[in-house]
């Protein structure tokens, strides 16, 4: 199963809605805390606004050291329904809690530590000369940041001075962290507490903070209903995508039942393609013309075998059936003497009829020997018609040789073997004084070799069969003339194998010319003589 | 028993043709299917050896044309061992096979077989009286010892034996003892019926004249 498609789909499919799901979480996850911690961010900023804002408009005063920040007394007087930062019901009022512990005091107070804003007393670069000493009271009259939701945990803020004291705080004992802000404006995380540092007049420091640990955890929650809900969603597409692909599959399945069903004895068997789906029907399509190249190829391999067992058995039960008459009582001389004339006649056409098949085959495998050499194909057909000429004579044929010699690339033995079995066939089929015409041509860059005859002809359905394994027009005539039926067969594969073509034109009653083409080699000494007469 | 043998193979025909006759059958051959055709349909063959791959009218072909007329036991030759050949000849209505190449004893046996059942008798041995003939050896016996006959006498013999009860016309013995090469004297068959009734007793074939003759049951 591991390598099946199905499952490798499903993973395919796992990875991708893996992947999907985790992007989607993922950004709505930081869109949300984003949202969250904007608002809030927006709200800090917005106080810390207001608190510069009170820092800018607070009064001139002398110049001098006051009380240091955070001590009480630094409140003004409460007004009557005043609401402040930090403060809840039920608590002491901002200015009259205790301070904080002077080790929770940010650092500052050293003058190595001192790091932004101007010393003390001097012009800063953006802006008046921080009030110092009496005129930090002033700071006092900072409006407290008004409370917002019952749920929300309240605001709290800090003024750092110059030198990183702090100089005031709501609520006064809140501790807070007194770092130097890379930028102007930046927002920070300390512990569950969000804050927002902002760089006020006089080289001062806001700090305006709020806990945020309801925030976090709704955050988390969040976090958690979004990973549940990716599993289940996860969990679903997996189902929903194995069912899919369990679906998509089923006719895939179904087709190779099919084919599974179909062996080398019912290659007729197709496979049913209307109900399926368009690409599959493809599919099925490609599969059955398959088949159907598969069965012609078997019918014609089965035939072929049936046509040869045939052609084998039959001189196997002529010597067979020879020599059990001869031995089934006692002959005489003469009749084991036909017996024996008998049994050969029928082993040479074993013989021949081996002979034929084993080059046939060597032809199929690629391997019939052709020994290329320039071979005169008019020397070739005087050969032939001088090996023939007896037979013509016998059937009456008159047999010519028309033509100027053509050379091409071959070998001499395959080239004559073929010309000798269409001048055969031809003197054969022949009628009583009829022609046979070998002419000899070139035709651009192929040489021409043409067998005609003046013969009865073959039919035209025959024509394309003509070229096939035991394939006879006539079984009676062929069978008195001891032709296998694979003579014409072993022309074309040796045409082929030279890279000639093999083709017939008949017309009934009229007679027939096969015709080789086979590609051509100019001829020795032409060039040679064609440039003498140039000069 | 006359016989016809249509294969078109000359060798292999002349062997069967030789073997047959060397059995005691007349044997006529045809070359080819349309000749063997023609002549299974005028003459009263016993049986037909028929080769299936012949020239111009194929064994099946014959074999679907005969079937309309005749009943003649037919014994079908193939070279070929696909069982398709051979189950489309028994289709068509043939009644044995042989594949090629194949023993001529088996030949002679399963068309002397064939011939038997043909003629409603499933044993080889027919009993008339205290004469037993047995079709498989070609032996005739008179109260247990064996009697020669010729050739032709016991072809005539076993003739009327097969068809016992039956009278036999004159050209009904010509038609099944002789092939169609042999002289058919008139006086021939009366020639051997005498020499029989030597040899087996005077009632043994009984003479219907002007009709024929007859072995009674």
């Amino acid at each position: 199963m591991g390598k099946s498609l199905r499952w490798r789909l499903q993973v395919w499919n796992a990875l991708i809605l893996s992947l999907v799901i985790i992007a989607f979480g993922a950004a709505f996850y930081f869109q949300l805390r984003r949202t969250t911690l904007g608002e809030i961010d927006l709200e800090l900023l917005s106080s810390a606004r207001v608190l510069e804002g009170s820092l800018r408009s607070l009064p001139p005063r002398a110049r001098g050291d006051g009380p240091p920040p955070n001590e009480p007394g630094m409140f003004p007087p409460r007004r009557p329904g005043e609401n402040r930062i930090g403060e809840r019901p039920g608590e002491l009022p901002l200015g009259d809690r205790p301070p904080a512990p002077p080790s929770e005091r940010p650092p500052g107070d050293r003058p190595g530590d001192y790091r932004f804003g101007p010393p003390r007393g001097q012009r800063g670069p953006n802006g008046p000369p921080f009030p110092t000493g009496d005129r930090l009271d002033n700071l006092l009259s900072i409006p407290g940041i008004p409370l917002r939701g019952p749920l929300d945990e309240p605001p709290y803020f800090a003024v750092f001075g110059p030198d990183g004291r702090l100089m005031r705080a709501d609520p006064p004992n809140i501790e807070i962290e007194w770092t130097v802000p890379e930028r102007p404006l930046q927002y920070r995380n300390v512990d569950s507490r969000r804050e927002v540092q902002l760089r006020g007049p006089n080289a001062t420091l806001i700090v305006v903070g709020r806990d945020i640990h309801r925030q976090i955890d709704r955050l988390s929650a969040s976090l958690v209903q979004l990973i549940t809900a990716g599993v289940a969603v996860l969990g679903l597409g997996l189902a929903g995508g194995w069912w899919m692909s369990g679906r998509a599959i089923q006719p895939i399945a179904q087709i190779s039942a099919t084919a599974s069903q179909i062996t080398a004895s019912n290659l007729s068997q197709r496979i049913d393609t209307s109900t399926m789906d368009q690409e599959l029907q493809a599919l099925g399509g490609i599969l059955n013309s398959m088949l159907l190249r598969l069965q012609d190829a078997f019918q014609q391999q089965s035939q072929f075998t049936a046509d040869a067992s045939h052609e084998l058995r039959t001189p196997l039960a002529v010597i067979l059936s020879h020599c059990e008459l001869a031995l089934n009582r006692p002959r005489s001389v003469e009749d084991f003497r036909q017996t024996i004339v008998t049994c050969q006649t029928a082993g040479l056409r074993m013989r021949t009829l081996v002979e034929d098949l084993l080059t046939l085959a060597r032809a199929d495998a690629g391997k019939l020997e052709i020994q290329n050499s320039a071979v005169d194909l008019h020397a070739i057909a005087n050969d032939v018609a001088a090996m023939l000429a007896a037979t013509a004579t016998q059937r009456q044929v008159t047999l010519n040789v028309a033509g100027n010699p053509v050379h091409c690339s071959g070998d001499a033995t395959r080239l004559s073997q073929v010309l000798t079995n269409l001048v055969s066939n031809a003197i054969h089929y022949n009628q009583t004084a009829g022609k046979v015409v070998i002419t000899i041509s070139q035709d651009g860059q192929e040489a021409v070799l043409s067998v005609r005859d003046t013969g009865c002809g073959i039919p035209a359905e025959a024509i394309p069969h003509l070229f096939d394994r035991f394939y006879r027009v006539d079984q009676a005539r062929s069978r008195q003339s001891g032709d296998s039926g694979l003579g014409l067969a072993i022309c074309k594969s040796i045409v082929d194998a030279h890279g000639g073509r093999l083709t017939v034109d008949s017309k009934l009653d009229e007679g027939s010319t096969f015709e080789v083409r086979l590609p051509a080699l100019p001829v020795p000494g032409l060039e040679a003589e064609l440039l003498a007469q140039f000069r | 028993m006359r016989l016809l043998v249509v294969e078109d193979e000359p060798d292999l025909r002349r062997a069967i043709v030789l073997a047959l006759t060397e059995e005691g059958f007349a044997v006529d051959e045809a070359e080819d299917g349309n000749v063997g055709l023609h002549k299974a349909k005028v003459w009263e063959y016993d049986a037909l050896v028929l080769d299936l791959m012949l020239p111009k009218t194929s064994g099946w072909e014959l074999l679907a044309e005969l079937r309309r007329s005749k009943t003649t036991p037919v014994l079908i030759l193939t070279a070929r061992d696909g069982v398709s050949d051979r189950v489309r000849g028994l289709n068509a209505g043939a009644d044995d096979y042989l594949v090629k190449p194949f023993s001529l004893a088996e030949l002679v046996a399963r068309l002397r077989a064939l011939i038997r059942r043909s003629a409603g008798h499933a044993q080889s041995v027919i009993d008339i009286g205290d004469v037993a003939i047995n079709l498989a050896d070609r032996t005739v016996t008179k109260e247990g010892l064996p009697v020669t006959l010729t050739g032709r006498e016991y072809a005539l013999v076993e003739l009327l034996a097969l068809h016992r009860g039956k009278l036999i016309t004159r050209t009904m013995i010509y038609d099944h003892i002789f092939g169609e090469d042999d002289d058919s004297l008139s006086n021939l068959v009366d020639v051997h019926v005498s020499h029989i009734r030597k040899k087996l007793g005077p009632e043994f074939i009984e003479t219907r004249r002007g009709q024929g003759y007859i072995i009674h049951g």
